[in-house]
């Protein structure tokens, strides 16, 4: 990858002679100053027939002064037609800054969302009773093990000295002195891997049990023989607390799609535990007490605090690891004493791979489209996700301007480089975290050929609007309406001079002939020129209104990507909080104490994630059992819900990865709401992966905030960042009917839009944009189809961002 | 003949050259109370005060509000007129009007013998005549400015020194 540090300065002016300016532009300039320069000598000879055709001093002077002004509006129209070119470059040129700004930026902030979400995850699932259970039990009979260890080490150095001393020693004592050195070879680590293998510890009791009978005679027998009974005791509860906590990191992660692996340690740092079973083998019994993520939360000072460990190598992995980390405290109390920690992997280059592919064109073939790229380098400026590693090679230095290289958090960047032989527009945008994550200091940047700003290559589909309408319209800045008004204005004067010069002409009769000709091409000249200048600037609205409508398409890709993120953690949650064993113990045995304990566990749940309204539980009958908000219990308890949608389909599921989710309707568990969005899983018996469903668990999603919220985010701003007047944010379901909205006003949740045929014809995933009237009001609009995130395959909702043409 | 076209509403209507004194952009006009609607007021232009008549209003077209590219044409009085002019026939008001019209065209020859009497369907005395453009279809009405000063400046009595 070659990158040349020439940046150039942006918004410097557009000499016509500038490589961008196109062929067909400079013609049209050198025709119009052509044509203008014509002028002048036609004006001369004007001013020299003035003298022959009229002695009148008076007449002369009327047809000179003609001229003059002739001459001054040739000038003037010169000097427009320059800044006119400059005008149009600067604009294309800043458009396309906002929105590939805003591409970069976007990139960036989707990240961080979804890390802010793992925050939460891994402290939230360390207060899992059973990684704490298992964690101890651990400990504990690591301490047996070691007072083992001491035992046996004595016994053998005795022997051993016995054995050195004595060179007749008997067979039964060198087997006995082989036997101790076996079992003390388990015992290294603490037995770890006595601990965390079945097999080993298989072996391991037959030899301590042999050891025993060998030692029962002996003084040294008896006290060893308490011990070990006590330790096998220990060892068969402990092996099958590691196995429940295996399986509940496994339903976390067939819940939660998007790490790689899930793994507590003990306090020694040594891996009890994993998600991931093809690596459980080789990795159980590991210590990575050296590594970063585990130190860090061993050291955090209570239940809120985690870590989050920039890609690094990691024993667990062998590609560089994203960790999310949390200590793992007593009795799951959050100033609890530390007894181990939790370390999650987030799947850092699937979630780049999809970054990566966004909001970039795509050529023919699919791919994104030669001279794009789109990379995220890390706080020390190397790579970590590039969307073609050829080019930009991951783990390697980004060579990218130093400016890019040296942001502030949130700072937006952009400038000129060569980037591989080509003349590119480089992107960049740092991180400025999420609310309270704050981030890791990565910065994303997008390259794209300089020629792609001021080409029409990359715009949208222009709606049929004439440049007049456009013109008079809020979308055209305001420089360029000045500017078109100049030219009409100034091509109205050259009307004005050359009819009055024709009429002057007509009244000198016979004398007055000459001048025809000469006003005649003034009008031709300045009708040219001016014509021109008007199909430039009918171009350049164009062109406005093309990167309009591409920035509305981004901001609806934006608000549907948001939409579908959230609601994809959504399904997680209810596919894991399904599986919680106060749910099916309350289910299975249904006394008022269980299901208090089941409203209470509903409570902790629901403080934790604050986007739900309620989390209900119902039991197989429809009868509400238990929710989160107590002081709807009541209520809540008079309300049968077996004739519900949510309810029928989260009984019909079969697997705990399964769930169910409907478009936003009326509920009749949310009287004073309009709209509720209800996840719903079947509640399994022993918290089973598969079966009948015994109930279901129905988490109402804060839908109106959360969907609100997002949209606002993607309103259409100007380069100062106001919001624009009269723009507006919705969501449709698959019939068009309005979901949320920015503007209740004039976009009313529950109204049906008319949509044209390619904006209900989308694809999934795909974007359009094109003019919509809506009560009298015409409006440009961008709309994009869900695509759905990661296995969430979204509900054929689009989402829609629309600009008030006037 | 040479014609100046200009364009009222959806039509084009001409006025010969020279009757024509300027055309120049609209400048504040006047109003004068209780008179014919379709004076639009006074204006005072190149020392002259001069009534302003507007053709939407004359040929019962509909005002617009806003009057972006409107233009104004001062025309000749009877006793500026040069001899070519009155050689031709042609007649103008004893005291200054000027013209209102929405938009100026350019000059056109027109050979007397293709002016055709004005058709019975239009109902305006002051079209003098029509004329069909050359390869086009359309037809530029020519306006009798002394007819049209008369009908509108004699049924309401005023004039102005």
């Amino acid at each position: 990858m070659s990158v040349e540090d020439n940046t150039q300065a942006w918004n410097t002016k557009f000499s016509i002679f500038d490589p961008v300016i196109t062929y067909e532009h400079r013609e049209f300039y050198e025709k119009i100053v052509n044509e203008l320069n014509g002028l002048f000598p036609i004006c001369n000879q004007g001013k020299c027939s003035a003298v022959e055709i009229s002695e009148d001093a008076t007449e002369q002077e009327q047809i000179t002064d003609l001229m003059v002004r002739v001459e001054n509006f040739s000038d003037e129209l010169l000097e427009v037609t320059k800044k006119l070119f400059d005008q149009f470059y600067q604009a294309k040129e800043e458009f396309y800054c906002m929105i590939l700004s805003n591409v970069a930026y976007v990139k960036i902030n989707l990240i961080d969302r979804n890390l802010l979400e793992r925050t939460c995850d891994v402290r939230w699932w360390a207060l899992e009773r059973a990684f704490g259970d298992c964690i101890l039990s651990t400990n504990n009979t690591k301490d047996l093990l070691s007072s083992l260890a001491e035992k046996i080490s004595l016994l053998s150095g005795k022997l051993s000295k016995n054995l050195s001393e004595n060179q007749d020693s008997l067979p039964s004592e060198i087997e006995l002195h082989t036997l101790l050195q076996k079992v003390l070879g388990y015992l290294e680590d603490s037995g770890i891997k006595i601990i965390v293998s079945d097999e080993i510890c298989k072996e391991f009791s037959q030899d301590i049990l042999r050891l025993e009978q060998i030692l029962s005679a002996s003084v040294e027998g008896s006290t060893l023989s308490a011990a070990i009974k006590s330790l096998l005791q220990e060892l068969n509860k402990l092996h099958a607390k590691v196995k429940f906590s295996c399986q509940r990191l496994e339903d976390i992660n067939s819940s939660y799609t998007l790490y790689r692996d899930l793994v507590i340690c003990d306090k020694d740092g040594f891996i009890i535990a994993n998600a991931n079973r093809k690596a459980r083998k080789s990795l159980l019994g590991v210590n990575i007490a050296c590594e970063e993520w585990f130190t860090q939360a061993m050291e955090t000072k209570d239940g809120t605090e985690y870590f989050a460990q920039d890609l690094s190598t990691s024993k667990v992995e062998k590609v560089p690891s994203l960790v999310y980390t949390t200590a793992i405290r007593e009795n799951s109390e959050n100033n609890g004493t530390v007894i181990g920690a939790m370390g999650i992997y987030f799947d850092f280059q699937g979630e780049a791979k999809i970054i990566m592919e966004d909001y970039m064109p795509k050529g023919e073939d699919g791919n994104i489209a030669p001279g794009w790229h789109s990379l995220i380098t890390s706080s020390t400026g190397k790579i970590i996700g590039s969307s073609d590693e050829a080019i930009f090679e991951p783990e390697h230095l980004a060579h990218v301007p130093r400016n890019h290289r040296t942001l502030s958090p949130g700072e937006k960047i952009h400038s000129y480089a060569m980037v591989e032989g080509q003349n590119a527009a480089i992107f960049s945008a740092k991180t400025d975290g999420y609310l309270e994550y704050k981030g890791l200091g990565w910065s994303s940047h997008v390259v794209v050929p300089r020629d792609c700003i001021f080409g029409d290559k990359y715009q949208a589909e222009t709606a049929d609007i004439p440049a007049e309408k456009l013109m008079d319209s809020k979308i055209i800045p305001q420089i360029n309406k000045d500017t078109y008004l100049k030219i009409q204005e100034d091509k109205e004067s050259i009307q004005l001079i050359s009819l009055n010069g024709i009429v002057f002409a007509s009244k000198l009769g016979k004398r007055g002939v000459a001048l025809g000709p000469i006003f005649d091409q003034i009008t031709k000249t300045g009708d040219f020129a001016t014509n021109r200048m008007e199909y430039l600037l009918a171009e350049m609205a164009t062109g406005e209104l093309a990167l309009n409508l591409q920035a509305l398409e981004m901001f609806s890709k934006q608000a549907i990507d948001l939409i579908d993120r959230n609601l994809f953690e959504r399904s997680a949650d209810i596919r894991w909080w399904s599986t919680d064993s106060y749910f099916w113990e309350a289910l299975q045995n249904p006394e008022e104490k269980k299901f208090e304990k089941a409203c209470n566990r509903l409570k902790v749940i629901n403080n934790s994630y604050t986007m739900y309204r309620n989390l209900i539980l119902a039991d197989g009958s429809g009868e509400i059992v238990a929710c989160s908000k107590m002081e709807l219990r009541n209520e809540l308890k008079k309300i049968n819900v077996s004739d519900q949608e949510w309810f029928q389909s989260g009984m019909r599921t079969q697997t705990s990865m399964e769930y169910e989710v409907q478009d936003t309707q009326k509920s009749i568990l949310e009287k004073n709401k309009e709209r509720s969005l209800i996840y719903s899983a079947g509640i399994r018996r022993g918290g089973a992966r598969k079966g009948d469903s015994i109930g279901v668990l129905g988490v109402l999603f804060d839908w109106d905030t959360e969907a609100r919220t997002i949209l606002q985010n993607c309103l259409p701003v100007d380069k100062d960042l106001n919001f624009i007047e009269g723009c507006a944010a919705c969501y449709t379901n698959s019939q068009g009917e309005i979901m949320e909205t920015t503007d209740p006003d004039n976009w009313p949740v529950g109204l049906v839009l008319e949509l044209p045929q390619k904006h209900r014809q989308l694809s999934k995933g795909e974007s359009t944009s094109s003019l919509f009237i809506l009560n009298g009001v015409e409006y440009i609009m961008g709309s994009s189809k869900t695509q759905g995130y990661r296995e969430y395959a979204g509900l054929s909702w689009s989402a829609h961002v629309v600009r008030p043409m006037n | 003949m040479q014609i100046a076209s200009f364009r009222v509403a959806d039509g084009l209507y001409g006025v010969p050259v020279l009757i024509v004194e300027e055309f120049f952009r609209p400048i504040p006009v006047t109003n004068i109370p209780l008179t014919d609607s379709r004076i639009e007021g006074l204006v005072h232009h190149r020392g002259k005060t001069a009534t302003v008549l507007d053709l939407r209003s004359c040929l019962d077209k509909p005002a617009v509000q806003v009057k972006t590219n409107s233009k104004m044409i001062l025309l000749e009085t009877n006793a500026e007129l040069t001899p070519d002019a009155l050689k031709l026939g042609i007649e103008s008001g004893e005291e200054p009007v000027v013209l209102r019209v929405d938009r100026t065209e350019s000059i056109i020859n027109a050979e007397e013998k293709y002016i055709k009497p004005r058709p019975a369907h239009i109902p305006y005395d002051f079209v003098e005549g029509v004329f069909r453009l050359q390869h086009s279809e359309n037809y530029l009405m020519l306006l009798n400015i002394a007819t049209l000063v008369k009908t509108i400046l004699q049924s309401t009595g005023s004039g102005v020194e």
